[in-house]
């Protein structure tokens, strides 16, 4: 019997007894059929509460779907203006800034040619190389491979302690490629976009920041807010591809928002300090280490920077060292959001 | 496509094809907008009565429920012998129970909606935010100082001399930002519209359940105060049923309004392009010196 059945039945039964009482003449009788009549109002009192509840669970489902939609709300008309008017201002100032103090380095410093170090031979091609899969295995230690270009070596390893500090040197390193510098903005300024949803989610999730939800978003989903963050799948029903049945008991009705808490606690467990080299090597798993040993920085981190050129895995295990990512590297975009004063 | 006089200058023509890009662009349905807007006001008015009273229902019912279930009682005082942190609405001296608190936030949130769109169809925010843009301005004036050594660019001055051209960009954002807002957000407004609806049933039973227990229990042998009952329970079917009927009302503007914004009206005639052509002409000369001035990065 439903809910609305057992109300009506119950209502229905009520009133009768209470016709019957109000026909009896026997006080005795009266009595009993009040006490059932009690009975019954307590059993309906029960019911309404229950129903109360349920009917705020869903009020506050649409609720959150509407609330997402506010979330997304641009009000200053001038923010993608103010970014490029102003940013090109600030971007000049920077570069004279440097070139004042390359030019006071020259002047009063002699210039000291390092010691010419001997170059370690490069490691053979593994037969199984690593696909672009997170948690690739540690690797030995083996001598990192080194840079030819001035550019920080290429360490290896896929631990923090083991590449702390190559993250920082790459980062220091790192210059957008001038013909790229509009694709890159143009993948902030999507990400941007989403940025109230991605707090929200940071807030609930505890401690992953917003900006890496927000890039995460870019990189599994495209930034469409129908699909769940785990990896893309259609949030019609629970994620398909790994991680598959994630959430848990998912049925369709959740929000976004409720998924990608699930995704970035599963992905982010553990990981309570996010600083600049723990960042990035999240965003490197996702994708995986198996460009380091081929002595590729990740495109996934560094596509359409100095610090990428060539080589991508076009397919599980399968690596075309001529092949070019098309897609903004990651740690671009933690560039260009430190640039506007959004990260860290 | 219009045809274009032979006699206009490259300037012109770019600003002639920009205008009429502008022009084709999206209008902004105020006349929608503020009925929508009046809508949700006459609706947030009823409800705002009807839920102040379904707030004491909703803690009343619950706290008898705790009576049936061995809670312990003094008199007319009730408390639980062991606290729930899940059911703390229902003792709360600061918020609502939960069916209170979720249609006074659903409520809420479909007012913060339409009070959005009035911001965007009035322009409102575009005089704040052009205020970020001179404090903006005046910022990397002085960062540009700093790093040539030479005299600060007058950028606040040029962004006041954009101030035209700023309005017209601010409005443009707008009136695409509404539609955005409007297009996506009709069907998650027209549910939640429909769910605050469907919750009716669930209201009235809360607002009757007390004054029906008492008819059938307590106030059974006393006539006149079981009539006063039933007109307690008839005073809720009205509150309920004009929160209903109001609801609906509201979703027709929705509907009027979505509609308004799918359909523009028809693109401006020739002759006022022109006029508004020579005008913004004038500031887009006076505009295009001031970038210049930035672009070189020196003093005028």
């Amino acid at each position: 019997m439903s809910g609305e059945d057992a109300r009506r039945t119950l209502n229905a039964m009520s009133e009768a007894l209470v016709a019957q009482r109000k026909a009896a003449t026997d006080p005795a009788v009266r009595q009993e059929l009040a006490q059932q009549i009690v009975a019954i109002e307590d059993q309906l009192d029960a019911l309404a509460v229950l129903n109360a509840q349920a009917t705020a669970q869903a009020i506050s489902a649409a609720s959150m779907r509407l609330e997402a939609l506010l979330a997304t709300a641009r009000v200053n008309p001038f923010d993608p203006l103010i970014q490029k008017a102003f940013k090109g201002a600030a971007d000049r100032v920077v570069q004279r800034a440097d070139a004042a103090s390359k030019a006071f380095a020259v002047e009063e410093f002699e210039a000291v040619e390092p010691e010419a170090a001997p170059a370690p031979a490069l490691p053979e091609a593994t037969p199984a190389p690593a696909a672009p899969a997170p948690a690739a295995p540690p690797q030995a230690a083996a001598p990192p491979v080194p840079g030819d270009d001035g550019l920080p070596p290429i360490a290896r390893g896929n631990t923090l302690a083991q590449l702390a500090e190559d993250y920082t040197l790459c980062w220091a390193a790192c210059r957008i490629r001038p013909e790229k510098r509009a694709d890159v903005e143009k993948a902030a300024d999507s990400m941007l976009r989403g940025r109230k949803r991605y707090e929200v989610v940071s807030a609930r999730s505890g401690t992953v920041p917003w900006q890496v939800i927000g890039i995460m978003h870019g990189l599994e989903c495209g930034y469409s807010f129908f699909k769940h963050l785990h990896n893309g799948d259609s949030l019609a029903g629970p994620t398909t591809r790994v991680p598959p049945g994630r959430p848990p008991g998912w049925n369709g009705t959740g929000s976004w928002e409720d998924s990608a808490v699930d995704a970035v606690r599963l992905k982010f467990k553990g990981i309570t300090a996010w600083s600049l080299p723990q960042t990035l090597l999240a965003l490197e798993s996702f994708n995986g280490f198996g460009y380091r040993p081929r002595g590729v920085r990740s495109p996934y981190l560094w596509s359409f920077s100095n610090l990428y050129t060539k080589g991508r895995f076009v397919a599980d295990h399968v690596y075309d060292p001529e092949s070019v990512s098309k897609q903004v590297g990651s740690a671009l975009v933690l560039k260009v959001l430190e640039e506007r004063g959004l990260w860290p | 496509m219009f045809a274009l006089p032979k006699s206009l200058s490259p300037l012109r023509c770019a600003l002639w094809f920009l205008l009429a890009l502008a022009a084709c662009g999206p209008s902004i349905p105020r006349e929608q907008v503020s009925r929508a807007n009046a809508a949700y006001d006459a609706v947030a008015e009823r409800s705002d009565a009807m839920l102040a009273t379904l707030s004491v229902a909703e803690r009343r019912t619950y706290m008898r429920t705790l009576v049936a279930t061995g809670a312990a009682r003094e008199g007319d005082i009730v408390v639980p012998t062991v606290f729930d942190p899940t059911n703390a609405a229902y003792f709360s001296s600061v918020g609502d129970p939960v069916l209170t608190a979720s249609l006074r936030r659903g409520m809420g949130l479909v007012g913060d909606y339409f009070k959005l769109l009035v911001i965007l169809a009035e322009g409102r925010n575009v005089d704040e935010a052009k205020g970020q843009i001179n404090t903006l301005s005046a910022s990397v004036a002085g960062l540009i100082t700093v790093a040539t050594g030479g005299a600060a660019l007058p950028l606040a001055a040029l962004a006041r001399q954009l101030g035209p051209l700023l309005d017209r960009w601010g409005q443009a954002q707008n009136a695409e930002e509404l539609r955005r807002l409007v297009l996506e957000g009709e069907p998650i407004v027209r549910e939640q519209i429909k769910v605050m609806q469907a919750a009716s049933t669930t209201v009235y039973e809360t607002l009757t359940r007390e004054p029906m227990r008492a008819a059938r229990t307590t106030l059974a042998d006393n006539d006149a105060a079981r009539r006063g009952a039933f007109v307690q329970m008839a005073e809720a079917q009205v509150l309920v049923a004009d929160y209903v009927v109001l609801l609906d009302k509201l979703a027709d503007t929705l509907t009027a309004l979505a509609a308004a914004v799918r359909s523009p009206g028809s693109p401006p005639a020739l002759a006022s392009l022109s006029a508004s052509a020579d005008s913004a002409l004038i500031q887009a000369r006076a505009a295009a010196g001031a970038i210049a001035i930035l672009k070189a990065g020196r003093a005028p």
